[in-house]
């Protein structure tokens, strides 16, 4: 199972970025009525505002990109953490899912609850815990985790498999 | 003069850009699974990147600029 951030932590992000975009282009009817932007300057005015849109989509595919790359994979055997912190900046984490002790779900306030997300936080034998945040699915996640949890069994201090 | 000055700053920014942009390209080949039903808004993204590159191309040399 291959779980990503939900929907809306991008799209609160991206709306931002279209909104600070959005809220730039007022200077255009300011500039207007100022006198400013004359039959010559049309031209470069519409070379800078081309040039700001690219920068615009590149800030807004880098966000989607950092988003839709941070993923956990939930296998049989373990659950597989990949953070992708920034562009150049990946990490990827594992751990074993004989060594989880317990599993908990959060659902953190209203639009959690409507949009049915939440964060998932796994206690791991002799370590802190371990949680993914924002995530859909967690109901799931957390089945899934615990089946397998419960299928691998447990194994002792001596190594005796019960 | 100004033409040549405002050409080198350009390019520079078109290949900083570009650098960006294949880097999102190739982070999505590498790590998106090519069955990911996801994978068109990279494609979107490529072709928007081009089509506004090319649209700022021909804006360039319409800016009045001296040689």
């Amino acid at each position: 199972m291959v779980l990503h951030r939900h929907w809306i932590v991008v799209v609160a992000k991206i709306a931002a970025i279209i909104f600070i975009f959005l809220f730039s282009l007022i200077i255009i009817p300011l500039l207007i009525s100022m006198d400013f932007l004359v039959a010559e300057l049309v031209g470069p005015a519409l070379f800078f505002f081309v040039v700001y849109l690219m920068l615009i989509l590149l800030m807004i595919f880098l966000v989607w990109i950092n988003y839709y790359l941070d993923s956990w994979i939930i296998t049989t055997d373990r659950v597989i953490d990949i953070d992708q912190k920034s562009l150049f900046y990946r990490e990827v984490s594992e751990f074993m899912l004989d060594r989880v002790e317990d599993v908990t779900v959060e659902v953190p306030g209203i639009l959690a609850t409507f949009l049915h997300y939440g964060n998932i936080r796994i206690q791991t034998a002799g370590e802190k815990p371990f949680t993914i945040y924002d995530v859909s699915h967690i109901y799931e996640a957390k089945r899934i985790i615990l089946e397998n949890t419960n299928r691998r069994g447990v194994t002792t201090l001596s190594g005796t498999h019960i | 003069m100004s033409f040549w000055v405002a050409l080198l700053i350009y390019l520079l920014f078109m290949g900083g850009y570009w650098f960006f942009v294949w880097s999102i390209h190739w982070h999505a080949r590498e790590y998106i699974m090519p069955n990911d039903p996801s994978s068109w808004i990279t494609d979107v993204f490529l072709v928007s990147a081009a089509v506004l590159s090319i649209i700022s191309l021909g804006l360039f040399f319409t800016l009045p600029l001296a040689f």
